[in-house]
């Protein structure tokens, strides 16, 4: 039994026997090539194969393989020396030679020895084969002429044949071994054959006659060697030519025996001879192998760039500096149709679309003038069948040397696909603007349409309700007036949810009086909630300026749908309405919370209600009415003034919503005197003009102007105001107030606007603006042409009259219908469609106030049972009392009403009841 | 002609205050609240403020401090009117420095001399004549 070796061991083995063999048989050679009495040797191969055996193993080998060759050596070295210990020396002086030249070589190429390389060949011939000879010829020397005299002798045939053998022998070896396919790369074996054989041929002729020295012919043979075949073919060469002159010389025939009788010199001669062939052979062939080398990357790399441009599939060109094509990749083909072969030296305008040559012009211009380096351009081209495409491309500039512009080279590729989508695209957002313009058109006029005949219905239902009716015509009417109320409030939301999906709504920013628009919000619904039996309240954090930037219109939509809702959607309880500044971080927000005590909606219909055409319940429409399109509206109105809309509620407890937008403080715009408040004193009629084109509407219009005590003149389109305004100045009766449709026949209300404020802008008299068209660039139209105010068509009355006292400053004169409202039973009051149209006198309403006060606290009285909230409501109606019937002449019932609020606010709880009955029975005796 | 603001929040007696008033040669700017009263002192800057002592919003001792401490406003001469029945608003007029404090009711040629006393220099003339 015995353990298994290892393939490496054998490897070893292997490689160390045979190294040790040919060593032997490389020394026997050696040996036979000694010459004369002292066994001088003209080449020493033994060392050589021992050095390549070395370098082409790896180094664990190596003992084993010294090992081995020194057994050789020794062996060898014993058939011709008797001193064993002479013996054993010089076998290792010969190992350490080759041991030395190995080792450097292996330091510093690693394991890959290309001896074609300059650096290689040079550490071959300077360390293996100078250096490494002198080592070991210093060391041999003594060892084997113990007589000094003896000494240089011996080292003058020991030296050179040591050194030739390396020289001759490892380049040879090194190139068959190490880099075959280096050595014969591009070279037939018969071309290689021919020159061996050529140079051996030559050398016989040269050496095998004794008759002419004509050593120095092996030059010019050697050297051919050298450059038709590299490396292999000078080593080889030089091998056979040194083998032929040994022989031929070693058996005392050639040119070498005619220089001298001597042994020792014609081998030395001949060392020379076979050196300086050497010396001047291989250099030539390291140095055409780097020539190869070099030629060879070079052709590797413009095949790599010939494949890479071959796949890619946009076309990459060039052009001389006269814009001819000469340089074109296989993607020419493709894309243009052309051949490139048909194509090169052509200009370069032949297949781009004659539109479009400017532009590649223009692009090379730029880039020779301008300091850009990459200039690209869109162009149609036309392909080799006539179709025209689209292509891209990108073009850099091209230099020669002395950095002058020689041409272009660039990249272009088919851009067809895209332009078509691009183009599709752009058609497509045309066709839908179109239509969305066509959409925006058709609600205008719809809008116009609809106002217009709304206009008639409600102008003249509010004139009837001025006039003298039975109690139920003004039912009647009232249901008119508030049917077409229901009518254009649906019509607003639906145009103002298109609006805004066509993106047409715009949200002004301007000064808002916040104060103001709580207070009328909350002064519009009280009446539908007193109504109810509701509370109305509003409060107004004191940090909230009064002006702030916004869009007041619409802030006053949102508020009044809210109130609205929470009116609608309560049957008792309170409505409010509270307005608080919140600071967050650096900014500022006015958050007003709406809520009231009513139905409450249930936590999974809250998200839903803020959708178009949702309200919380199913049957809600049928039981309450509306769209369900208002707090949609308000949502998007919220967002889109940077706010939002947020509702926080419980079933059956309420609702609260809550608005919040940024607040930024403006600049106040002006007082607006509350003109409800002020119907003036003085009969003063303002003289208005009134164009309108519509019949119906100057009716409606006219009556009521002049119920406002207003004399009217009328125009029937724009000429015909600005003759107006004219002859009424001649005739020294000017106008207070020009109220101008805007869409009319002939010249419409702007131009004329601008016409009559045009001629004397000091004097002109306010020109106000009437339309149905309520879009966002009509009003920015009226403000350019200098129109005051604009009021929207249908025209409400009280609206109407705020505006000529406002802008005529002039009396609005309830005048002589009054009589008809003091018949109006007072409950009717409350629903009052407008308090200014049939204003009572102040004496009057102080008697309502006073009947009402007295009634509605007897009611209280009579119901018994009076808590807190009712004793508060009696004390804040005797309060109001008290503090007005003084100054109505009623001081005695004033005082009374004064105890009374005393009496509830002092009296102890136990007489409150008594007192507060006996004060209450004594004040409707007063009254 | 002397202007005025006038604070009232009820419409009854805000407007028999204004005829009264107009009347008079006055012209009278009526807000139904405290808040409303500071924004239009601010930018009318009339010539004397009546502010009633109960109001919605801002009351009127309120409004006047806020006015007394600010440098524009401060020198606007002030009339308060004050319930019947509250003594405590009187202090709060005072020590907010109104110039004057009318109690409710009060007699309107009572009102018109007090205002005449307090805006002695401006020429009366009728509102729109």
């Amino acid at each position: 039994m015995h353990a298994k070796i290892p393939p490496k061991y054998w490897e070893m083995a292997i490689a160390a026997t045979a190294t040790a063999t040919a060593v032997c048989l490389a020394g026997i050679v050696g040996i036979f090539l000694a010459q004369g009495p002292q066994n001088l040797t003209i080449l020493w191969p033994a060392n050589t194969i021992l050095l390549v055996a070395l370098l082409l193993r790896p180094r664990r080998e190596w003992a084993a393989i010294c090992g081995m060759s020194w057994v050789a050596l020794f062996v060898l070295a014993g058939t011709v020396f008797h001193s064993s210990v002479a013996t054993g020396a010089l076998s290792a002086v010969n190992i350490v030679e080759a041991l030395f030249g190995a080792w450097v070589l292996r330091r510093k190429h690693g394991r890959n020895i290309d001896i074609t390389r300059r650096r290689v060949f040079a550490d071959v011939f300077l360390w293996a084969a100078l250096v490494a000879c002198l080592i070991s010829s210093v060391l041999a020397a003594p060892l084997l002429a113990p007589e000094s005299a003896d000494i240089f002798a011996f080292w003058l045939s020991y030296f050179p044949s040591h050194l030739l053998g390396v020289m001759i022998l490892a380049p040879l070896l090194l190139a068959l071994t190490t880099d075959r396919a280096a050595v014969f790369r591009r070279r037939s074996r018969s071309e290689i054959g021919l020159v061996i054989g050529g140079a051996a041929l030559a050398s016989i002729a040269i050496f095998g006659q004794s008759a002419y020295p004509v050593m120095f012919l092996a030059f010019p043979v050697l050297t051919f060697a050298a450059f038709r075949v590299g490396m292999a073919g000078a080593s080889a060469s030089t091998f056979v030519f040194s083998m032929v002159a040994i022989w031929f010389t070693v058996r005392g025939i050639g040119p070498v025996t005619l220089i001298s009788d001597v042994d020792a010199t014609r081998i030395l001669f001949l060392q020379i001879l076979i050196a300086g062939a050497t010396l001047s052979t291989f250099p030539i062939a390291v140095a055409i192998a780097g020539r190869q080398r070099v030629a060879m990357q070079l052709a590797e790399s413009e095949q790599q760039k010939r494949r890479i441009l071959a796949q890619i599939d946009e076309v990459v060109f060039e052009t001389d500096l006269q814009g001819r094509w000469t340089y074109l990749n296989p993607a020419w083909e493709d894309i243009t149709g052309y051949s490139r072969e048909d194509t090169i030296g052509r200009p370069w305008d032949e297949i781009v679309h004659p539109e479009d040559k400017e532009i590649v012009v223009d692009a090379v211009n730029r880039l020779i003038t301008s300091d850009e380096e990459l200039a690209e351009y869109n162009i149609r081209y036309v392909r080799s069948e006539g179709t025209i495409r689209w292509n891209a491309s990108m073009v850099r500039a091209l230099y020669d040397e002395q950095g002058r512009f020689a041409g272009v080279a660039g990249t272009m590729r088919d851009d067809t696909e895209r332009k078509l989508a691009e183009e599709q695209l752009v058609a497509a957002r045309e066709a839908a603007e179109q239509a969305t313009r066509a959409k925006t058109t058709f609600l205008a006029n719809m809008s116009h349409e609809i106002r217009t005949p709304m206009n008639g219905i409600l102008g003249f239902s509010e004139l009837l309700l001025g006039s003298e009716l039975t109690g139920e015509q003004r039912r009647q009417v009232q249901l008119i007036a508030s049917s077409a109320d229901a009518l254009l409030a649906l019509l607003n939301d639906i145009l103002d949810i298109s609006k805004i999906e066509s993106g047409r709504l715009d949200i002004a920013r301007e000064g808002v009086d916040i104060a103001q628009r709580l207070r009328d919000c909350t002064a519009l619904v009280t009446p539908m909630a007193e109504a109810k039996g509701l509370q109305v309240e509003y409060s107004l954090d004191p940090e909230i300026p009064c002006w702030i930037m916004g869009d007041g219109l619409r802030l006053r939509q949102i508020l009044l749908n809210l109130l609205g809702n929470a009116v609608k959607f309560t049957e008792s309880g309170h409505v409010r309405a509270d307005a608080t500044r919140r600071e967050a971080g650096r900014e500022s927000w006015l958050d007003i919370a709406v809520s009231d005590t009513g139905i409450g909606v249930a936590a999974d219909r809250q998200d839903k209600i803020f959708e178009e055409f949702q309200q919380a319940e199913y049957d809600t429409a049928r039981r309450f009415g509306g769209t369900g399109l208002g707090l949609a509206i308000s949502r998007r109105l919220a967002t889109m003034m940077g706010g939002t809309l947020t509702m926080t509620s419980e079933i059956g407890k309420g609702t609260t919503v809550t608005l919040s937008i940024p607040l930024t403080a403006a600049d106040p715009v002006y007082w607006q005197e509350p003109s409800r408040l002020m119907p003036k004193a003085e009969n003063v009629g303002a003289h208005v003009l009134l164009a309108e084109d519509l019949d119906i509407n100057r009716e409606v219009i006219g009556a009521m102007l002049r119920k406002l005590g207003c004399s009217v003149d009328f125009a029937h389109d724009g000429h015909d105001a600005i003759g107006a305004v004219e002859r009424s100045e001649i005739l020294g009766r000017p106008y207070d107030l020009v109220l101008m449709d805007l869409q009319m026949p002939r010249l419409g209300g702007v131009d004329a606007a601008r016409a009559i404020i045009a001629r004397d802008p000091e004097s002109a008299p306010p020109v106000v603006a009437l339309t149905a068209n309520i879009f966002a660039r009509d009003a920015q139209a009226c403000r350019d042409a200098g129109i005051k105010d604009i009021l929207t068509k249908p025209i409400r009355f009280d609206m109407l009259g705020e505006l000529v006292q406002k802008w005529a400053g002039a009396g609005v004169d309830a005048g002589g219908d009054a009589a008809s409202t003091v018949a109006q039973p007072v409950a009717d009051m409350a629903e009052q469609r407008d308090a200014a149209a049939v204003a009572p006198s102040l004496e009057e309403r102080y008697a309502m106030r006073k009947r009402d006060s007295i009634e509605r606290i007897g009611a209280l009285i009579r119901q018994g049972e009076l808590g807190e909230a009712e004793l508060g409501e009696i004390a804040a109606l005797a309060h109001k009392l008290a503090g007005s019937a003084g100054m109505f002449g009623d001081a005695d019932f004033g005082t009374l009403a004064g105890d009374l609020e005393e009496a509830i606010e002092a009296a102890a709880p136990d007489e409150r009841l008594e007192r507060v009955e006996s004060l209450f029975a004594r004040l409707s005796e007063a009254a | 002609m002397a202007r005025i603001v006038y604070a009232e929040d009820d419409e009854l007696i805000a407007e028999h205050v204004r005829e009264t008033l107009s009347e008079a040669g006055y012209v009278v700017g009526i807000v139904n609240d405290g808040i409303s009263a500071l924004q239009a002192i601010k930018i009318k800057h009339p010539d004397l403020v009546i502010l009633d002592a109960e109001m919605p919003g801002l009351p009127g001792p309120e409004v006047l401090r806020k006015m007394r401490t600010d440098p524009k406003l401060f020198d606007i001469p002030v009339l308060m009117l004050t319930a019947r029945r509250s003594k405590g608003d009187e202090d709060l007029a005072k020590y907010a420095g109104a110039n004057e404090y009318l109690r409710k009711p009060y007699d309107p040629d009572q009102l018109v001399a007090v205002v005449n006393s307090l805006v002695p220099d401006a020429p009366k003339r009728r509102a729109f004549g």
